[in-house]
């Protein structure tokens, strides 16, 4: 690479990171706007949006009955997801293709077809939209993500581990909850971590099988049609900073419990 | 109660296949308590196969395992009073020394008390008390193997496997390894059954040794049955550097084998079936046994012949030298001094055993 193409690069490089992050910080700037209006300039500054977002009993409720679906579907997803992985290691079977293929179909549909085909299944069966019709919703759409994570764990679990495990008087559920499941650690926080942004984040899902009560992202939506304010910027700004958090989180001790392994 | 006599191990014509490929053949064996055993041979002879037979990781097609007057054929390695060296260890990387070593403790429900007692007796033993807290990718792989061998003792087995431990090991750390290996077998009185291709590792170590070829014993004996008196060609080439020597037998009498070797009248050993006048044989004669003489030597096997090539090895030379009609035959040698071109070589018959193929 010559001198020139390299410059040439390294802009074109940054200004796809000022692309990536100037609306971002243009949103948690209009958060802190003493105004109702969004836009510059900005003449006097407020903390009085966030404030009022911590006071507000409805986004409060909204907050953790979104979390309460994340941390539930992500627990379904988490089962499922490890049961098909342990099932599928190792050893081939007739059918294995096709049940890999339909562990992996719901990560390739449409959010929009499967959430209308989730609400046409759920009326069939009976089941009333709301909090567990999402449950549902959500950890079907997410085994998929588990599923591809730990099986490539899995894959690097050496044999001899877990027949280790069994030389030493091990039954084979002994060996799964003493040895696969530590092993599989790692990828497990990962993956459920990945499960509870997509679920939080999830709106297409959320809209068609909720009931009364909205997800935070229903919420966010309704607020908007009533027009934009610096309460959402707020909201968002909230919202941006926990899941970053989490999802650094998430990297780094995966990255360190990875390491000894 | 079993008396020292009863083998601990009694393997009962097992056979194991996989798809069509023979992995070993109406395998028939008796190992007695406190024995090491190696079983000997090349990637694909069939060691490995009967080191997971006994451990349990596989089933035979037929044939029987019984281990300590109990058949435990059709036992999972859970069941059995064995434990295994993995070759790569397997020691559980989220654990420390100490919960690898009482892994198997705990599952045998003994009081904390006892694993306690156990487990200090195992680290001083195996010298690991310093390491007792470490996890195990902060163990040197001699560290390592030791924790994998205080583990498999741990739970006090009939019968101890190890699958090619020392292999993960450096050159000079393996040497080490083996007398160590050895001197934990003596003072544990454990049987030891242990599987290698290292033809060295099997010598250094073992009370007996089992070489496999293609799923079946070449030869069961001891080190120095195998390394003195081999019985097939295999064998022979196998351990050690050996020469062939071909030729038909003039006459032999109980064991005694004159052979004609490209004009030379030798005399050789056979251990087992003693051939008849005329059948062509093969004998094989260890290098360090070729004795170098100025003029024909009295006694034993003599030949005449030219050094046509020397390597020198360092504490001795390894030696080429044509003998025979014409100089039909090379015979290798090893020197520890310098010898002239033209030599007279000797060795004693019984250092030449006659093959039983």
């Amino acid at each position: 690479m010559t001198r020139n193409t390299r410059i040439l690069m390294s802009i074109i490089y940054w200004a796809f990171v000022v692309y990536l992050f100037v609306p971002l910080v243009l949103m948690v700037l209009m958060g802190f706007k003493d105004s109702k209006f969004i836009g510059f300039p900005i003449k006097s500054w407020t903390l009085d949006w966030y404030i009022g977002v911590f006071r507000d009993t409805e986004v409060i409720s909204v907050f953790v009955y979104s979390t309460t679906i994340a941390v539930a579907s992500t627990a379904i997803s988490l089962t499922v997801g490890t049961w098909i992985s342990v099932l599928l290691a190792g050893r081939s079977f007739f059918g294995r293709t096709v049940i890999f293929g339909l562990t992996v179909l719901p990560a390739v549909i449409p959010g929009i077809i499967s959430a209308i085909s989730f609400r046409i299944f759920a009326r069939l069966l009976g089941i009333e939209t709301g909090m567990f019709a999402i449950i549902w919703a959500h950890a079907v759409h997410n085994v998929p993500f588990v599923a591809l994570v730990v099986m490539a764990r899995l894959a690097t679990l050496p044999a001899s581990h877990t027949e280790a495990a069994m030389d030493l008087g091990a039954d084979r559920f002994v060996s799964f909850f003493r040895i696969t499941l530590p092993y599989l650690k790692p990828a497990l926080i990962g993956a459920g971590v990945f499960c509870m942004l997509l679920s939080f984040d999830d709106f297409v899902r959320s809209f068609f099988l909720g009931g009364y009560e909205p997800t935070l992202p229903v919420l966010i939506f309704s607020k908007l049609r009533s027009g934009m304010s610096p309460e959402i910027n707020a909201i968002a700004t909230v919202v941006l900073i926990m899941t970053a958090v989490l999802g650094i989180w998430a990297e780094r001790s995966m990255r360190r419990m990875g390491k000894g392994t | 109660m079993p008396t020292t006599e009863d083998p601990i191990v009694h393997i009962d014509g097992i056979s194991k296949s996989f798809g069509k490929t023979v992995a070993l053949q109406r395998l028939d064996m008796k190992i007695r308590p406190g024995e090491f055993v190696t079983f000997l041979g090349p990637s694909g002879c069939g060691k490995s196969t009967t080191l997971r037979l006994l451990g349990g990781f596989a089933q035979p097609d037929s044939g029987r395992i019984v281990l300590g007057g109990e058949d435990v054929t059709r036992l999972p390695p859970n069941k059995r009073r064995v434990n295994m060296v993995f070759q790569d260890y397997a020691l559980f990387p989220h654990m420390t020394v100490t919960r690898n070593i009482t892994f198997g403790l705990e599952l045998k429900r003994m009081t904390r008390d006892r694993i306690a007692a156990r487990l200090d007796e195992l680290l001083s033993f195996l010298e690991l008390d310093a390491f007792r807290d470490r996890f195990p990718d902060q163990l040197s792989g001699g560290q390592r193997q030791r924790v994998a061998l205080a583990r498999a003792l741990a739970p006090d087995p009939d019968l101890l496997l190890l699958d090619e431990p020392l292999g993960a090991l450096d050159a000079r750390l393996r040497a080490q390894v083996q007398l160590e290996l050895k001197d934990i077998q003596r003072r544990t009185g454990k049987t030891f059954f242990f599987v290698t291709h290292d033809q060295d590792e099997a010598l250094t170590m073992s009370d007996r040794i089992v070489v496999m070829n293609q799923g079946r014993v070449e030869q069961d004996g001891t080190p120095e049955d195998l390394y003195l008196r081999p019985k097939s060609r295999f064998v022979a080439e196998f351990i050690g550097e050996t020469n062939l020597l071909s030729g038909p037998v003039r006459h032999a009498d109980d064991g005694r084998v004159a052979i004609d070797w490209f004009g030379m009248q030798i005399e050789g050993r056979a251990f087992e079936r003693t051939p008849r006048p005329g059948d062509m044989v093969t004998a094989a004669l260890r290098l360090e046994k070729v004795g170098f003489f100025d003029a024909r030597p009295e006694t034993g096997n003599a030949v005449q012949g030219r050094v046509v090539n020397r390597v020198f090895k360092g504490s001795r030379t390894a030696v080429d030298v044509r003998v025979g009609d014409a100089g039909a035959a090379i015979l290798k040698a090893y020197v520890d001094r310098e010898v002239p071109d033209d030599v007279w070589l000797g060795w004693d018959p019984a250092n030449l055993a006659v093959l039983q193929d």
